[in-house]
């Protein structure tokens, strides 16, 4: 994972995709040639344009280490947070120069910044909050470390987009709900605090919801933070096909049980 | 789309999947391994299918792959459009094409069963 | 005209609580942010946040009144020792209820919420998630604002509010997305618009931590309270200063110098790494200025005798940030740190219910000041304060809108907003023409590196004059800048420029007020003037803007039942 100390360029080669839909007839490619730093990162060579070169160029940013999603980008043809991805690592990867595309398949709004609202609405259409049926308890739920562990890898996504972006069955399904908001599906069937896990099965156990998963791991593989949304999708197809099989009645309430 | 749509669809997919490995196997097993029938003929065939096992096995090879194939091909088509009319209107398409296709398989058959 | 009963400002987590009290108190109410609210700052929180709940094996005996006292001599008795007993007494039913929404908690063995120890804290009373406890935080209190179905208008930028005779009316926002400004009349205004970071070089904040909603608050005549008081936290990454949570240390964690010795023993023989963060930040930099730092200029925060099993459970995202931005793993290696910008005790004059000078204007979290931070902030208050504040803002803006105050409000609106639009549109329209020959990044650059050497760390008059000087030398120039992009929709340029003005003010404040407080008080350290002068200095400053910059004023602190001793760690 460590970046090598070797010899580096006085000045890298950043090429970004810039269009303007409302004034631009097409996409181009601007070239920019950005002073060496280390440690430098993508994000940073995008401030130095906005700063030095031209301040016409539109990304999101905010956090710059990783945490707040608002920075994924596609970079030298993968999906990654431009604060997270040194040019050092570029370079190492074998690439001469720097690449920054918007999200693909996602529509832009401006150069970088991409139209996330489909993206958002899936996710608010799984209902993505807790549920409980009882009244809470006058403290905490209880929760053995062991059940806070079926979540952990779910709750660390940080609705990036990266996931949705890169799913072929999201790019020809406009319908589909896509791979994070089936993999937030999951984080609640999976939390033991929450009591609509058919409900929720019944949601997204359907045409448009977890049976569109071709299993292609495309997800798996965009993902910044690691979390492999298709074992996630697969284990709803699975509870799913079980509280069929049990003859479930909260799995047909679905979508209307989950109503605020 | 609420409920449970598709899950019964999906189950079957995977179990005919595995119903396929058993039968592919019997299948293959008995063409290229057993020995006997190294040369394909019109009445080495039909001597086989005088065993209703044989013709057990065959009938569901030929169904097993065509519920399996057709499912898969209506999964593509599917990631295209979920719209309930569209989708019914395939699934009711592919399962006419499915049951002919099954029919014209089994009426195949009947010769070499007669042989 | 755009009109919602309550408007919150800040996507945050004291913006969200307050607008999802509001809604639960009967409001209708949006939230207006700059970002997608899970992009803001309260996501990058790491160690954890205060209650005392005792979950700990060794706080049994823990209670609210102890973690007042903590916060109380924490903040070097300048905090309003009331707030601080409501901050600690409803810390409790926040956490639960944070729980209770779905908050992802760290687990004990039988099944409660987690505990660490924590900086200044006598028991181990920081509640965790790993080390994204705001990240935990954000999301679940960002699901309940989606199950409650809240308008919120995303990448819309306020650029100022519209006060007239004392009473709100609403805001005027820049909407990235189309480039244009927008009117939104609102019974009540809600700020939960975060820090000021940005302000200073080496800030452990978000990009977007420019201190604006402090700057318009300011600029339409709320007074900003106690700004002095800038607290650097002990252990950013040597680098890029990103934050390494105080939890590590909490989980055991050592700081050495380059010559390997655990320093803390100096200048804290009881408490050693879990000191205060005033005192611990002092000391690293102390080791650093006086050659026992690393070349560069920083120590080292190891973990290594934690073992693999524990950082890889309780402190993965700072693994992970180490690894990605320096190349060490905090398995094998130990962590090259240094002090830097962390956080602002001081802000928005508030009350304990959010409210300000001007009826109908509230401000909650990082943004205002109660205050219950006083002069230095414990770690793990500033969650809590989100929540705590945030939903009682959310509260009294309900009551107020519902009564008369908000029907007075919404009658004067129109005409107010009209007026104040028209001169917010002349400010933002010079900005997006400007075409002078000066560099505002060039500006931005200056003022930050000025900030954190002449009002920093330590501070002494000369060089708060310098850079007292400097801020004003800054101001004008300001009129003098020239921007590159004059398009409208999402002009980068536009907007960072447009706050840059006031990124200058609330310097010019913090310096002023620094200048000022002839004392060594928390996080306000003095070389000229070492020790804490509570004959004098026992007071919160309050600055207002007028022409000629800020007018100090004073105001004393509210002292219940622990009276001012000295503070030993």
């Amino acid at each position: 994972m460590s970046i090598e100390m070797k010899q580096r360029p006085e000045k890298i080669r950043l090429n970004v995709y810039r269009f303007d839909p409302e004034v631009d007839k097409a996409p181009r490619i601007d070239s920019f040639d950005v002073p060496w730093v280390d440690g430098m990162t993508v994000l940073d060579t995008l401030f130095y344009v906005l700063e030095k070169r031209d301040g016409s160029l539109a990304f999101r940013y905010s956090c710059r280490e990783g945490i707040c999603g608002a920075c994924a980008m596609y970079i030298n043809g993968s999906h990654r947070l431009a604060c997270e991805t040194q040019v050092a690592r570029l370079l190492d990867e074998g690439h001469a120069e720097v690449r920054v595309m918007p999200l693909p398949h996602l529509p832009v709004i401006k150069d970088l910044v991409v139209d996330m609202t489909r993206f958002w609405e899936n996710y608010e259409a799984i209902a993505p909050w807790i549920v409980t049926r009882s009244a809470d308890p006058e403290k905490e739920h209880l929760q053995s470390p062991e059940d806070r562990k079926l979540v952990d890898e779910y709750v660390g996504c940080i609705l990036c987009g990266s996931c949705f972006s890169s799913c072929p069955s999201v790019w020809t399904g406009k319908e589909y709900l896509g791979p994070n908001a089936l993999m937030k599906t999951w984080r609640w069937v999976a939390d033991t605090r929450d009591s609509a896990a058919e409900e929720r099965l019944g949601l997204v156990g359907n045409e448009r919801g977890a049976w569109r998963c071709h299993t292609v791991f495309n997800c798996v593989e965009a993902c910044p933070k690691d979390i492999n949304q298709t074992t996630a999708i697969q284990g709803l197809k699975r509870r799913t096909v079980g509280a069929m099989l049990r003859g479930s009645k909260a799995l047909k309430a679905g979508r209307k049980a989950l109503e605020r | 789309m609420n409920g449970a749509g598709g899950i019964w669809g999906w189950l079957l997919q995977r179990v005919a999947a595995a119903g396929l490995v058993v039968v592919l196997g019997i299948h293959l097993y008995v063409l290229h391994f057993a020995g006997e029938h190294a040369v394909l003929t019109k009445a080495g065939v039909s001597e086989r299918l005088g065993e209703v096992g044989y013709i057990i096995v065959d009938v569901a090879l030929l169904g097993l792959v065509l519920y399996h194939a057709l499912y898969g091909l209506r999964s593509v088509i599917l990631d295209y459009t979920t719209r309930e009319s569209a989708v019914r209107a395939w699934t009711v398409g592919l399962w006419v094409v499915g049951l002919a296709m099954f029919g014209l398989g089994v009426l195949a058959l009947v010769p070499f069963i007669n042989g | 005209m755009i009109y919602h009963e309550v408007l919150v400002v800040g996507g945050g987590l004291a913006g969200l609580r307050a607008a999802i009290e509001a809604h639960d108190a009967g409001c209708e109410v949006a939230v207006l942010s700059r970002v997608h609210p899970v992009r803001s700052h309260s996501v990058a929180a790491q160690g954890g946040v205060n209650a005392a709940l005792g979950n700990h094996p060794d706080a049994s005996d823990d209670n609210p009144e102890r973690h007042a006292f903590d916060t109380v001599k924490g903040s070097d008795y300048l905090a309003d020792q009331d707030a601080v007993e409501i901050l600690t007494g409803e810390a409790p039913g926040r956490i639960y209820e944070m729980e209770h929404w779905g908050c992802p908690f760290s687990r004990t063995s039988d099944g409660k919420i987690a505990q660490r120890p924590f900086g200044g804290a006598g028991y181990p009373r920081c509640c965790y998630a790993a080390d994204k406890t705001g990240h935990a935080l954000l999301h679940t209190m960002f699901e309940q604002t989606l199950k409650r179905g809240l308008r919120i208008y995303e990448e819309w930028q306020v650029v100022s509010l519209a006060v007239a005779d004392g009473r709100c009316h609403g805001v005027i926002a820049l909407d990235m997305r189309t480039g244009k400004l927008e009117a939104v009349g609102a019974g009540a205004v809600v700020f939960g618009t975060g820090g000021a970071g940005r302000i200073y070089a080496r800030s452990t904040n978000n990009i977007i931590n420019t201190g604006s909603g402090m700057a318009i608050a300011y600029m339409a005549g709320v007074p900003l309270k106690d700004m002095e008081f800038i607290q650097f936290h002990p252990t950013s990454l040597f680098g890029n200063n990103v934050l390494m949570t105080e939890g590590a240390r909490g989980e055991g964690g050592y700081l050495r110098n380059a010559l390997g010795e655990r320093f803390m023993e100096k200048y804290a023989p009881k408490a050693m790494e879990l000191g205060p963060r005033d005192i611990v930040a002092r000391a690293i930099q102390t080791e650093i200025n006086e050659g026992r730092g690393f070349p560069g200029g920083y120590v080292q925060l190891d973990l290594t005798h934690l073992g693999a099993e524990k950082i890889l459970e309780r402190l993965p995202a700072i693994r992970d940030i180490a690894i990605n931005f320096t190349g060490v793993d905090p398995i094998k290696e130990p962590i090259p740190i240094q002090p830097g910008q962390h956080y602002f005790m001081g802000g928005i004059d508030t009350d304990a219910d959010g409210v300000t000078e001007v009826a109908g204007f509230y401000a909650a979290g990082e943004c205002s000041c109660v205050s219950v931070h006083g002069a230095n902030r414990l770690g793990g208050n500033s969650l809590l304060e989100t929540i705590v504040f945030g939903r009682r803002a959310g509260l009294h803006a309900s009551t107020y809108v519902k009564g008369e105050g908000g029907a007075r409000a919404k009658a004067g609106s129109e005409k107010v907003l009209a007026k104040v639009m028209a001169d917010t549109e002349k400010r933002v329209i010079w900005v997006l023409e400007a075409d002078g020959p000066e560099d505002p990044a060039g500006l931005r650059d200056e003022l930050r590196e000025s900030m954190f050497r002449n009002v920093g760390l330590f501070r002494e008059e000369k060089g708060m004059l310098e850079g007292l000087d400097k801020v004003r030398e800054l101001r004008g120039r300001y009129p003098r800048i020239g921007i590159r992009n004059r398009g409208r929709r999402y002009n980068l340029d536009w907007a960072r420029n447009l706050e840059l003005e006031g990124m200058i003010l609330v310097a010019e404040a913090i310096a002023a007020g620094a200048l000022a407080r002839k004392e060594s008080r928390g996080s306000h350290f003095r070389t000229d003037y070492k020790e804490r002068d509570d004959q004098n200095f026992l007071k919160h400053t309050i600055a207002r803007l007028t022409d000629d910059g800020p007018r100090l004023e004073y105001r004393p602190v509210t002292i219940t039942r622990w009276e001012p001793q000295a503070r030993t760690y």
